[in-house]
């Protein structure tokens, strides 16, 4: 029986990617067969349970082996693992940041980006079979040559908030210090999700549109100059009401949730949003630029602002959906029947049947 | 020479230091033979800046006032936060946040730079009065360069004037005229610059006549000794501060003094038997009551300069002032016509001192007279203000104002 | 992107799209509101550009101070505003005329080379810059942190350079203690040679002592009771004082002694203080506190003895920070011209009988001749290192 391993730049928990991996790893060896994860930069948490990205671990294999690759970053290390793979290749791009949003904070980062777009490329001729995260990253790839697409969203678990019992205590803490609207942004801190508009949108709608709006953004800073940017712009706005929450586990993120008046993201690049399927998880209305793969995943879902909109619709749209509480009823309906829909896929169960087709 | 004023509001109606200060100045000069305009709104009140006096040119007496409407009121809920952010947060602010802070509040007036320039091409001095509007913060930087320019700043230390936007500003103007010795150190000691100034003061009148009689009549006192306040009800001004302090002196001390209360209430105080609250009261009856007065306090922690101040000295009365307020400890030092209290018990100290020696108060107010017509007798001040007029002038000569004003 | 599908309700978002104009066209918006936000962002991107050159700045100008620094005789003023004082002055200046000049030759060699150093470093940083801002704003950055560090780093030490110069207080760092031990003595063997001093203040208090150091003089007078207060510019000491409950301030002075009431003073006294200050200063905290110490008071002023050369190649030159010696005599002359009614001279630390030449045995002329000499060579050579001048107001 041919092995099935799974190849991934950097993997740790609570990472989109990594879960899904683990969750295709699951469902392969309950088939009994045999499925190794890789990657080049493991946490200390899964050192035991993914290998190392080296020739060595990687050890014997046959031509028959399928090595999955998850693309989603570059690593100078990636084409010659691949090189040395004498095996199948599936890829399955996560989609990359386009680089010019990290260039000014962190070139090296921007670089591994643009490396990353440049080994899609290289690959192009020996994938065996590709899927993508999205359509829209769909489009990406059929850009540069890639065709007979599958589309599988990276979702492993649909209820990983609604099953986690939101923390007492800060849900007690929420209620009883944050203002109304408190507007909930959940995601990492990074230039391309553009946290700066929703500070700015939130000086507006506070300075001229009478709110008085507390700003939740959950979510750790992975980017220590642009963290400290957004740091800065509060102070100089003088904005009170804006919280940086760090990194959060489940359980407190399910309070957030449920305390939010709203979920909003600003972001100008998604490939695929995570906090988005949340929020419709637990019926929380969303306020979001229809962007990139936004209105894919959202589908009819929320409120929608152009993808051209700035700060200062954004901040009637904070004023309008706070003070209008039909809308609001309307938006978290809107968010509970967009989930009914997701729940009847089986992303896992998909992927593994597409590589079955070329197992 | 020809001067032109600038001002956030003018009229014989409007209420405030700084602006009668302003309309003093103008008026004096014209009996002085100068040409004065005066650059302002139609505005009566800086709460809103709605408009109440018709646009277009007047003569308020003997005075050119050139009204511009004002382009919006103010917007309370937006200037309060704002104010509350900018002018009370913690630095640094960006700067293109306090500009809009100071657009805020206002007044933002219909062709101002236009009428600014114009009013520039045809004078020899600018004037400005009061550092804190944006009538002086977008005149000064518009035509500093220009034009020879004064800025009365009208300063006092509260938190708006440490917004480092006035920075700039304060660098801008040909030559200050300061109200007291203390503003030049406030001057200093806020902005970091000691500017080329002179300090004018404001005049007094010296002929301070009236009938206290008819006050006291009016108001049902007999011979009651009063301790009379003037001035807005505002716990800024230390009102509230001024009647605690009455009413634990009344519970310490029974008897029959009274605190007599000249003003509008911004914040009304609390009903006592022994205060009487008046509103707001013309000249006639604000000097019939000042001649009657045991004494005249003035609690404010924020003053530039305290015209009421002067004129109680110069009604030979004895003053109580704020110690924290450095002006008015200023003015106590220099007459040596009173006392500066620092908290209750200085305060009561002092009225017991007052209420047990007339023949002190006496000397005191011999000394007020002393310093007002020594200091700021009107022809005093003018003269002055004149010659710190022509100085700005003389320091701007070298500016080519027809190259300049285009 | 085109317009995307406007999930939810397109009607909502054409409303909002109509508010937001009305809010642009009433004014109530600053105009340009949404490009002031995205500036701003973009100038908070842009970071420490500026302060590279704030850096760049205070290190020329750090450099400049350093060329500036003007040592020449000329710059000890001989004048004086005291009648006779002037004279007193090139008396004094002829004395040491000869140790003063070495010191200042190699002075000026030295910051002569420290500028010529320092000079090209700010041309290499401002090319450096100039290069720099033809890149890309990223690799700018990066290089630009480094570069305001090794600025800081440069400038700091142009600083210490700076204060290093006579008359500038001196940061000793960790060693200091042990340098003050080395160079004054332990505090014990401190405390003993000032007892005799502090036997006489016993009635004399308020005393303001004046760079109390280490402290060992305020702790003999709290032993004795002796109501005292302390000034000393050194923080550390300061702290390391006050932690003993010792009445303490941080400070010059000339400014405590401005700040204290007029005759409210028991005694004023400055042990080995004097030799730091520039003259100037000197002549005025003499007379002010002639101003401040009450009638009967004292002065008491403690400093190295310019007539032993011992004490030149043992005392003065160990401390960086001596900016001048003061000749007894001209101490003498500037107490009494300021006001104190009697002054006198203490002549204390002898140097060891070790270093000191002996005498030869014998009674016969040629030994007396011989011993003569020899006590001559000593008072010449070997003075006592310090005077204790003692004046009563």
């Amino acid at each position: 029986m041919t092995a099935v391993h799974q190849l991934l730049v950097g993997a740790s928990p609570g990472d989109a990617v990594t879960e899904f991996a683990l969750a295709i790893r699951k469902g392969l060896r309950a088939a009994h067969g045999r499925s190794e994860m890789y990657a080049f930069h493991r946490d200390p948490v899964l050192h035991t349970d993914v290998l190392p990205a080296d020739h060595e671990s990687i050890g014997d294999h046959s031509v028959d082996d399928i090595l999955i690759y998850h693309s989603s970053i570059g690593q100078p290390e990636t084409v010659q693992v691949l090189d040395a793979w004498r095996g199948r290749i599936v890829m399955y791009f996560h989609n990359i940041v386009p680089f010019e949003y990290f260039y000014p904070y962190d070139p090296y980062w921007a670089s591994l980006l643009a490396l990353g777009r440049m080994e899609v490329t290289v690959l192009r001729d020996r994938a065996v079979l590709t899927v993508a995260n999205s359509e829209y990253s769909a489009d990406d790839l059929r850009a540069v040559g890639y065709d007979d697409i599958h589309i599988i969203p990276p979702v492993s678990s649909l209820y990983r908030l609604r099953d986690a019992v939101p923390t007492p205590s800060t849900l007690v803490h929420l209620e009883e210090h944050m203002t109304y609207p408190m507007i909930l942004y959940v995601g990492q801190l990074l230039p391309q999700k553009r946290v700066d508009m929703l500070i700015d949108a939130l000086h507006i709608s506070r300075t001229y549109l009478g709110l008085r709006p507390t700003l939740m953004l959950a979510g750790p800073g992975r980017l220590g100059r642009f963290e400290s940017l957004l740091k800065n712009k509060v102070r100089e706005l003088a904005l009170p009401g804006v919280h940086f929450t760090g990194h959060k586990n489940a359980e407190d993120l399910a309070a957030l949730f449920r305390h939010a008046t709203f979920l909003v993201t600003a972001s100008d690049w998604e490939s695929y949003c995570v906090p988005l399927v949340e929020a419709m998880s637990l019926g929380v209305p969303i306020i979001a630029r229809a962007t990139t793969v936004v209105p894919e995943t959202l589908g009819g879902a929320g409120l929608q602002l152009p993808a051209d909109s700035g700060a200062a619709l954004m901040a009637e749209a904070f004023a309008r959906v706070a003070n209008d509480d039909e809308l609001r009823l309307s938006l978290a309906e809107s968010s509970t029947a967009r989930f009914a829909e997701l729940e009847k896929l089986d992303p896992v169960g998909d992927f593994i049947a597409a590589i079955g087709s070329v197992q | 020479m020809k001067l032109a004023f600038v001002v956030q509001r003018y009229g014989l109606e409007v209420a405030g230091g700084a602006e009668r200060h302003c309309r003093e100045f103008a008026e004096r000069l014209v009996e002085r033979g100068h040409e004065v305009t005066v650059l302002t709104n139609c505005a009566r009140s800086y709460v809103d800046w709605s408009d109440d006096y018709e646009p277009g040119d007047s003569v308020v007496n003997g005075v050119t006032v050139r009204r511009l409407r004002v382009v919006r009121p103010r917007d309370a809920v937006v200037f309060d936060d704002l104010n509350a952010r900018v002018a009370w947060g913690r630095p640094p602010v960006a700067s293109f946040i306090q500009r809009e802070w100071m657009r805020q509040q206002g007044p933002e007036m219909d062709g101002y730079e236009g009428a600014l320039l114009d009013l520039a091409r045809s004078h020899d001095v600018v004037i400005f009065f009061t550092y804190l509007y944006s009538t002086t913060f977008t005149g000064l930087l518009l035509l500093a360069g220009r034009v020879p320019t004064v800025l009365h700043p009208t300063l006092h230390d509260e938190a708006p004037a440490y917004a480092s936007i006035y920075r700039q500003m304060f660098r801008m103007p040909t030559l200050f005229a300061l109200s007291t010795p203390e503003e030049v150190e406030l001057v200093e000691r806020i902005y970091g610059v000691r500017p080329r100034h002179r300090v004018i003061g404001v005049g007094v009148d010296l002929a301070i006549e009236g009938q206290p009689d008819r006050f006291r009549k009016q108001y049902a006192l007999t011979t009651e000794p009063y301790l009379l306040y003037v001035g807005r009800l505002d716990p800024g001004k230390g009102s509230d501060e001024l009647f605690d302090f009455f009413a634990a002196y009344k519970i310490r001390r029974p008897g029959p003094l009274k605190l007599v209360v000249l003003g509008d209430p911004i914040k009304a105080l609390p009903a006592h038997p022994d205060v009487i609250v008046t509103g707001f009261v013309d000249d006639e009856v604000r000097n019939d009551a000042l001649l009657g007065a045991q004494a005249f306090v003035q609690p404010s922690y924020f003053e530039s300069f305290s015209m009421v101040v002067s004129e109680a000295l110069s009604a030979g009365l004895p003053v109580l002032v704020q110690a924290h307020c450095e002006v008015l400890a200023g003015h106590v030092a220099r007459s040596g016509a009173g006392f500066a209290y620092r908290g209750y018990a200085e305060f009561e100290t002092a009225v017991d001192i007052l209420l047990a020696h007339p023949e002190l108060v006496a000397e005191f107010g011999r000394r007020g007279r002393a310093y007002v017509e020594r200091e700021y007798a009107w022809e005093t001040v003018m003269d002055r203000y004149e010659s710190a007029l022509s100085e700005a002038f003389d320091l701007g000569a070298e500016i080519n104002v027809e190259s300049a004003v285009r | 992107m085109t317009e995307a599908s406007e999930g939810g309700d397109g009607r909502i978002v054409t409303e909002l799209k109509r508010l937001l104009a009305e809010h642009q066209a009433s004014g109530l918006y600053p105009s340009g509101m949404e490009g002031e936000l995205v500036a701003h962002v973009n100038r908070l991107a842009l970071g420490p550009s500026r302060d590279l050159t704030d850096s760049i700045g205070r290190f020329e100008s750090s450099v400049r101070d350093v060329a500036t620094v003007d040592f020449s005789l000329e710059r000890i003023a001989p004048g004086s505003t005291i009648p006779g004082g002037a004279a007193m002055h090139r008396a004094v200046g002829r004395l040491v005329a000869r140790y003063i000049e070495g010191v200042m030759i190699q002075l000026i060699e030295q910051r002569q080379l420290l500028v010529a150093a320092l000079e090209p470093v700010s041309d290499v940083l401002r090319n450096v810059v100039e290069q720099v801002g033809s890149q890309r704003q990223s690799d700018f950055e990066s290089l630009t942190a480094e570069l305001t560090s090794r600025i800081d780093d440069l400038t700091l030490s142009v600083d210490q350079l700076r204060r290093a110069t006579p008359g500038m207080p001196v940061e000793l760092g960790p060693d200091g203690e042990k340098f003050v031990e080395r160079f004054r003595g332990k505090a014990r063997d401190i405390r003993e040679h000032y007892r005799s001093v502090a036997v006489q203040l016993v009635s004399d208090g308020p005393v303001l002592d004046i760079g109390f150091g280490r402290g060992e003089f305020l702790d003999l007078l709290a032993s004795m009771g002796v109501d005292a207060f302390g000034v000393e510019p050194d923080e550390q000491l300061v702290e390391r004082a006050r932690a003993r409950g010792l009445h303490v301030e941080c400070g010059g002075g000339l400014e405590w002694l401005h700040a204290c009431e007029d005759d409210s003073l028991g005694a004023v006294t400055l042990f080995q203080v004097i030799e730091h200050l520039p003259a100037g200063d000197s002549v005025e905290l003499i007379r002010t506190a002639a101003r401040k110490i009450r009638h009967g008071g004292k002065l008491m002023i403690e400093t190295v003895n310019p007539l032993s050369l011992y004490a030149f190649a043992h005392a003065f030159y160990t401390d960086p920070t001596h900016t001048r010696l003061v000749h007894p005599e001209f101490l003498e002359f500037m107490v009494e011209a300021s006001g104190f009614a009697q002054s006198h001279i203490e002549w204390r630390s002898p140097p060891p009988p070790k270093d000191v030449l002996e005498a030869v045995p014998g009674r016969d002329a040629v030994a007396k001749a011989i011993n003569e000499n020899v006590s001559r060579i000593n008072r010449l050579l070997f003075a006592p290192q310090d005077y204790l001048l003692v004046a009563v107001r």
